[in-house]
């Protein structure tokens, strides 16, 4: 089995050689390949051959189209430098108060460059990496707006502004759709939608401005034919079941969620979790025996329902030996 | 406690601001921590008692906020009400009137832009009677070096969220060694570990600001 049958087969819960592995690559991606940080976020041949190469040398199953947050809120008009061996930063242009946001404009994905090189990055995975499971990408409601007014200034306006942000995060989810669409027009096998600020609102704040938005991009996703993901890092405990009724198809789990066995049997039978190592203190640091007994635990825990990834992004500083060690634990016997 | 300052506590603790602030919903109308602690000043009462109702408010958000009953949002509109009250009794701390329990010196670490958690702490700390220098976010080495100069018997507390600038939180503390051996310093964000914070050759390390808070009142006394 490559990796998209693989990946595509667990998904529809068929029969599989081993559960797919899926870690989230971004620094460590450019690093093995030995491309700037800058190179892998603004070129996409760059992004695309790091990932392939990856894939490739540790046996993954999907390539991604992940490096920032920043593609969205710079077609929003935030400002973002992009040092050379560090990370994207936005330098200005956010939005200044709640009201202003009221009065911002979807986007065009097609007309802003940092959206185009995504749909160019899926165009290549198609040419170059069709035996993979291809992962296209956008940032949910809560995520964007952050990046759009900054943390501290986006977490008063819930409380302060609520019919302000609503407003806003109409016109954010109407983008994002737009941008859905082409990212499965050009090939992408699934969408990921990023809403990691969602672990720290609450479970209130949560329903009241994510989980229908969430839903309603899982269903343009699902409508425009290709599988969703949900990323929300961070301790999810307190929405997973909301999570889990977006009907998203993969619903990540960082390890900072104490157990997935309370939330296993929520799972419709077409759904899985992707998760959960914490990409610290096992996959970096840990003994190999230590990230295969964790691996084991966790597919246990999901009933055997679980993608095998950290809970989050793989650090830069990660063994490329304890990539290999967690990949071998991902082929865990049967439960 | 008196009525008025439970009320001032109570602001702190549910994130009243001021009169106009619209939330929480169910005080609107009613005064926040802005008019209250300025009307507390003005009937007399003094600026340490007026603090230990901000403290006492404080304490009931930390508790809240690690119990997972408030979240992000809340803590930061308590973190806004206590800025309010605070601007009051400024003037009086800074004339002597008041005194506060020390300084403690805080800042994100060099290439990391994480503020949220640095904020709270500053916060919660600034609540609990200290004066709070935040130097902001990608602090540099040398920024925590000049601020040590103009500060003598500070603390200096150092955020890091991201395994990558967790390194340079290592060279901050080697720098800052360098030129004042026995500078206190305690180290915290979600990656940070008691081990790491031993390995780098920090004072303290704790995974909250109540922590923080311990430490530097036990330092205090
Ligand atoms: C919000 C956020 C952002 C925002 C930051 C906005 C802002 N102004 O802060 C934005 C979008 C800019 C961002 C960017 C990035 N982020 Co970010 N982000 C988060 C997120 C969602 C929440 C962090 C947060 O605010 N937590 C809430 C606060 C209250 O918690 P806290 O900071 O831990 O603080 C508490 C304690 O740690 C402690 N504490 C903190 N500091 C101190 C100091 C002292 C002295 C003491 C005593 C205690 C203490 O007390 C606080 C209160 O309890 C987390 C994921 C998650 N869901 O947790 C990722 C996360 C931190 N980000 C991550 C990453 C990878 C990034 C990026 C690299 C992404 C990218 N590829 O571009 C960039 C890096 C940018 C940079 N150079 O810093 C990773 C870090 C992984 C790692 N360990 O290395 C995380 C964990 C997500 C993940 N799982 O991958 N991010």
């Amino acid at each position: 089995m490559n990796g998209y049958q693989r990946s595509i087969a667990f998904l529809k819960n068929g029969t599989v050689d081993r559960p797919p592995f899926h870690p989230i690559i971004m620094r460590w991606a450019a690093r093995h390949a030995g491309t700037s940080y800058r190179e892998f976020c603004l070129n996409p041949e760059a992004k695309c051959d790091a990932m392939i190469r990856c894939a490739r040398d540790f046996d993954l199953d999907w390539v991604t189209v992940m490096s920032d947050p920043w593609a969205e809120a710079s077609a929003f008009g935030v400002d973002v430098a992009y040092p050379e061996n560090d990370l994207p930063v936005d330098t200005g242009g956010h939005l200044p108060d709640a009201t202003s946001a009221a009065l911002l404009k979807p986007f065009d994905p097609t007309e802003h460059p940092r959206c185009r090189n995504r749909l160019t990055e899926i165009d290549i995975y198609r040419k170059k990496a069709a035996d993979y499971f291809i992962v296209g990408w956008v940032e949910g409601p809560v995520a964007e707006y952050v990046d759009l007014r900054g943390a501290s200034e986006a977490s008063l306006d819930l409380l302060m502004e609520p019919d302000h942000v609503q407003q806003t995060m109409d016109v954010i989810t109407e983008s994002a759709l737009r941008f859905i669409r082409l990212q499965v027009e050009r090939g992408a096998h699934c969408i990921g939608i990023g809403d990691a600020f969602c672990s720290q609102i609450g479970p209130d704040l949560y329903r009241q401005f994510a989980f229908e938005r969430q839903k309603m991009l899982v269903d343009g996703i699902h409508a425009a034919g290709a599988f969703a993901k949900l990323h929300i890092c961070g301790n999810t405990s307190a929405i997973l079941p909301d999570m889990i009724a977006t009907g998203a198809d993969i619903v990540d789990i960082d390890h900072l969620v104490p157990s997935m066995s309370a939330f296993a049997a929520m799972l419709a039978p077409s759904q899985v979790f992707s998760g959960k190592a914490d990409p610290v203190s096992v996959i970096q640091d840990a003994s190999p025996e230590k990230i295969h007994q964790t691996v084991m635990r966790d597919y246990r825990d999901a009933g055997g329902r679980c993608i095998i990834s950290a809970g989050c992004e793989i650090t830069p500083d990660t063994h490329p030996d304890n990539m290999r060690v967690f990949r071998k634990a991902a082929e865990v016997p049967e439960t | 406690m008196e009525e008025i300052l439970n009320n001032l506590a109570r602001c702190i603790e549910f994130g009243k601001t001021d009169k106009a602030s619209a939330w929480p919903p169910d005080m609107k109308e009613q005064d926040g921590a802005d008019e209250i602690a300025l009307r507390a000043l003005e009937e007399g009462h003094p600026p340490d008692r007026i603090l230990e109702a901000l403290i006492t408010g404080m304490e009931a958000v930390g508790r809240k906020f690690s119990e997972n009953k408030i979240f992000v949002p809340q803590m930061l509109m308590s973190a806004k009400a206590m800025k309010a009250a605070m601007a009051h009794l400024k003037p009086a701390f800074e004339s002597g009137t008041a005194r506060r329990k020390g300084t403690f010196v805080i800042g994100t670490v060099q290439g990391d832009l994480h503020d949220i958690g640095k904020n709270i702490v500053a916060m919660y700390i600034e609540g609990n009677g200290y004066e709070v220098v935040d130097l902001g976010v990608d602090v540099k080495p040398e920024q925590f070096l000049a601020e040590i100069g103009k500060r003598p018997g500070c603390v200096v507390g150092m955020s890091a969220l991201l395994t990558t600038t967790m390194i340079n939180m290592k060279r901050t503390v080697e720098v800052i060694r360098d030129a004042y051996p026995d500078q206190v310093i305690c180290v915290g964000g979600a990656p940070v570990t008691e081990k790491f914070c031993r390995d780098i050759n920090a004072d303290f390390y704790s995974p909250g600001p109540q922590g923080a808070v311990t430490f530097l009142n036990k330092l205090a006394s």
